[in-house]
């Protein structure tokens, strides 16, 4: 385990050594029982002096240091609290001591110009909730935040039949979770033609996981039944024999082993992971085909955000102590920030010779050998001429400017 | 896990301080209360209880004023009692808070990478908690509390705080300092170590609503018990406020015309806003923003407004509603080269080469080849239609 990960693991020890939620029910419990105690106290003496009985004088008397022993008591235990509850903010504060103060990359103009940009970001967040499968809470989340009221006739409906498709697809997910994939080959037999014009595989996919389902069973839904899974491949299969062979034949190989599946070169094909990765073939393919992202762009955006934020912050205190510039008023950021593979959409061609981007003015070039510059290097290698033979930078091969060819990425 | 990773990991968990303080303020609020009720006012009772049992001497017939004194004990210890179980309680709420805020964290450090599914799980649930932070700010509580509920995450937002906040602030609305100023009590050592000056504001609206009702003689009163005591931080001020009896309402003289300008109010609940975010160690504006912001900055390229070029899969390309938002901010920079297959959405490297048709448009290796086995060979280039044998495309090499 590396250095910062046993930092985190401090602080929750940290907490825990302190045993700060213990003492505070000690603390609870020695305070309430005094309490409890001087009330019980109070009404035997009242006892007392109200029958006359001897010794009330007395009891009478020592009510004062009664009260006073359990406040002395219940005191010392809160000061013990105290001191664990002042270990705990130490290492709290040890724990955040550099100031990520995230006000300071704050640019009000950025975000929140106008209304419209108020409404946009809750529209976005509408959208979001939608696509989550919160309906409901969609709806409450526009009518708190007014939505419905500014926003024209047109947009609603789109909305709606919006609401309406992710309504059938989480119907859809929600069988497939238990198991149930009726729908789902339903919903993927009357999109089929829509399905094979994006390339999709999840008809067969779907298929394939039915007859899974009716060879192995499903532990506490149904039983694997041979025969059965035998008559579905004979009916369903033929339609996919030009794609999925492979596949194919890999399913009905299995079949020889059913009895034994774990000891054999198929086991993998009982493993349930396969229903969680059809939930998510499904709803990519479902979103790709109302020409919608695969995740939620609310999410992606937060999520390259908050990644974004360590870097922005350390850049924006920079340029405010070198320009006092807002780092969100400039054209560009003027550093990199790092994304994951999965959070970069655009291909970005930056020349090798001249570090510039590649552009529609100045667009990449591949050179005969198959290395790729952008025209404008490609014309000073060439000495201002495309005719002139050079050699590429990168490799031993030669050849002229207008060998080269425009690609697009 | 790589060193490198455990450093991202490490950014991510700083940038959630708040997480982590906010519960500890607020715990040590309540203890602060419940120590007080111990030292102050049992103590306080004790006190009282002894000296007037001194009084008592039973022998002379003093019974009934003893029994009263007993009562009277019975029924404040009762209170206490009350009190302490509230305060015990808030307390217990906000130390569990606090464990399960450090656990989230821990989990945050503790994922595989941050392709793992433990990631993306937990940046789901930090979504949820940005939107709830944002929907409280925004004043939609019935929306926060829901998603709250249906996500699991009751203890990882600050619902309560929120709707404190929002209490007050409505009573500004309606023109009453009374519950702001109630609550600058409950904080006032909190207020005197930032050097706030909102109590101080809030007097002097008090004040100055006396003037605009022209109850002279109330304000002067006022104006001598809570303004004339800040003289020393707060002359200037004073001043102006004792020179205001002199003006009525509509006066048209410009700085005490804006003294009775009506927009104050609206100064005075953003004042108080962002005064109850500092002292929560909270941020003035909803992370939210402030992500929502950073993302698109570092997402946002010129291609995302070209329609030749846009991405189904890239927020930004969205126009009708990221790419309004991504107009303020900046376009991300970059130094190296990183191509992206239009057909698969994947990194074409070293393990995925891109690959040039003859037409010279770039798609990975892998999309062709598996297009190429589905058709015989032949590959379509999806962006001209244009078909074309696998063996014409050639290894682009874009360093």
């Amino acid at each position: 385990m590396n250095k910062q990960t046993t930092k985190q693991m401090e602080l929750l020890s940290d907490f825990d050594k302190s045993q700060l939620v213990d003492k505070q029910g000690t603390t609870a419990s020695t305070t309430l029982n005094h309490i409890d105690g001087i009330l019980a106290e109070l009404v035997r003496v009242r006892g007392l002096v109200s029958l006359d009985e001897s010794g009330s004088e007395a009891a009478l008397q020592s009510l004062p240091l009664f009260l006073k022993r359990g406040q002395a008591a219940s005191l010392e235990s809160h000061k013990s609290l105290h001191s664990s509850a002042s270990k705990v903010a130490k290492a709290v504060e040890k724990r955040f001591k550099q100031d990520a103060n995230l006000d300071l990359i704050w640019n009000p103009r950025a975000l929140s110009t106008t209304t419209t940009k108020e409404h946009t970001l809750n529209k976005a967040i509408e959208q979001h909730l939608i696509r989550e499968g919160r309906f409901s809470l969609a709806a409450r989340f526009a009518h708190e935040a007014q939505l419905s009221s500014s926003s024209s006739q047109t947009t609603e409906s789109s909305d709606d039949a919006l609401n309406a498709k992710f309504n059938d697809m989480f119907s859809i997910l929600s069988h497939i979770k238990q198991f149930n994939l009726d729908p789902a080959i339903n919903w993927v037999n009357s999109h089929s033609t829509q399905l094979a014009h994006i390339d999709s595989t999840l008809e067969f996919s779907v298929t394939r996981l039915q007859f899974l389902k009716l060879l192995f069973g499903v532990a506490g839904v149904s039983s694997g039944d041979r025969n059965a899974a035998l008559q579905y491949a004979q009916l369903k299969f033929n339609a996919f024999k030009d794609q999925h062979m492979k596949e194919i034949q890999k399913l009905m190989c299995c079949l020889l082993y059913t009895s034994k599946i774990n000891q054999s070169p198929y086991k993998a094909l009982t493993e349930t992971t396969a229903w969680s990765d059809l939930s998510h073939q499904f709803t990519r393919d479902f979103c790709l085909l109302l020409s919608l992202p695969a995740e939620s762009p609310l999410h992606t955006c937060i999520s390259v955000g908050v990644n974004a934020l360590p870097t922005i912050i350390k850049m924006s205190s920079i340029l405010k102590e070198q320009s006092g510039l807002e780092w969100s008023s400039t054209g560009e950021l003027p550093v990199e920030i790092p994304l994951l593979d999965r959070q970069r959409f655009h291909s970005v061609f930056a020349c090798p010779v001249s570090k510039e981007l590649g552009t529609k003015e100045n667009p990449p070039m591949m050179m005969v050998c198959g290395h790729v510059v952008c025209n404008e290097s490609l014309k000073r290698l060439g000495k201002g001429s495309m005719t002139n033979k050079f050699k590429c930078p990168y490799c031993p091969s030669e050849g002229k400017g207008e060998q080269a060819i425009l690609i697009h990425f | 896990m790589s060193t490198s990773e455990a450093k991202k990991l490490e950014a991510l968990v700083a940038l959630e301080q708040a997480l982590v303080k906010v519960p500890l303020e607020q715990f040590k609020r309540a203890f602060k209360t419940s120590q007080k009720h111990v030292e102050k006012e049992w103590a306080a009772l004790a006190t009282s209880a002894q000296e007037h049992i001194a009084k008592i001497d039973l022998k002379n017939g003093n019974k009934t004023e003893a029994l009263k004194v007993i009562d009277s004990l019975t029924t404040r210890f009762t209170q206490l009692k009350k009190k302490l179980q509230e305060s015990k309680e808030e307390e217990l709420l906000y130390t569990n808070r606090i464990r399960i805020r450090l656990q989230h964290l821990d989990d945050l450090l503790n994922v595989p990478s941050q392709e793992s599914p433990a990631f993306t799980r937990w940046s789901k649930t930090q979504l949820d908690r940005i939107l709830v932070d944002y929907m409280l700010r925004e004043g939609c509580f019935d929306s926060a509390k829901e998603l709250a509920g249906e996500a699991g995450i009751e203890q990882l937002v600050d619902i309560e705080l929120f709707a404190q906040s929002k209490m007050i602030e409505d009573a500004l609305k309606r023109r009453s300092c009374v519950e702001c100023l109630a609550w600058c009590k409950e904080n006032n050592s909190a207020l005197k170590k930032i050097k706030s000056n909102l109590e101080f504001n809030l007097r002097m609206q008090e004040y100055i609503e006396l003037v605009r009702a022209q109850k002279l003689n109330e304000a002067i009163l006022y104006l001598k018990k809570h303004l004339t005591p800040c003289a020393d931080v707060h002359l200037k001020e004073v001043q102006m406020a004792a020179a205001l009896l002199a003006f009525d309402p509509q006066t048209l003289c410009g700085r005490y015309k804006s003294l009775f300008d009506a927009t104050r109010w609206n100064l005075l609940t953003a004042q108080f806003r962002a005064t109850n975010c500092t002292l929560n160690t909270l941020t003035t504006q909803s992370l939210l923003h402030t992500s929502l912001q950073a993302g698109l900055a570092a997402l946002k390229t010129p291609q995302c407004y070209d329609p030749e070029t846009r991405n189904v899969n890239c927020p930004v390309c969205n126009a009708s509603v990221y790419g309004v938002l991504a107009e303020g901010v900046p376009f991300s920079h970059h130094v190296n080269s990183c191509l992206v297959c239009r057909i698969t959405g994947e990194i074409m490297d070293e393990g995925n080469f891109p690959m040039v048709l003859p037409n010279g448009y770039v798609y990975s290796q892998k999309a062709l080849e598996e297009m190429a086995l589905k058709h015989d060979g032949v590959v379509t280039c999806p962006r001209t239609g244009q078909q074309f044998m696998a063996s014409q495309m050639r290894k682009a090499f874009a360093i």
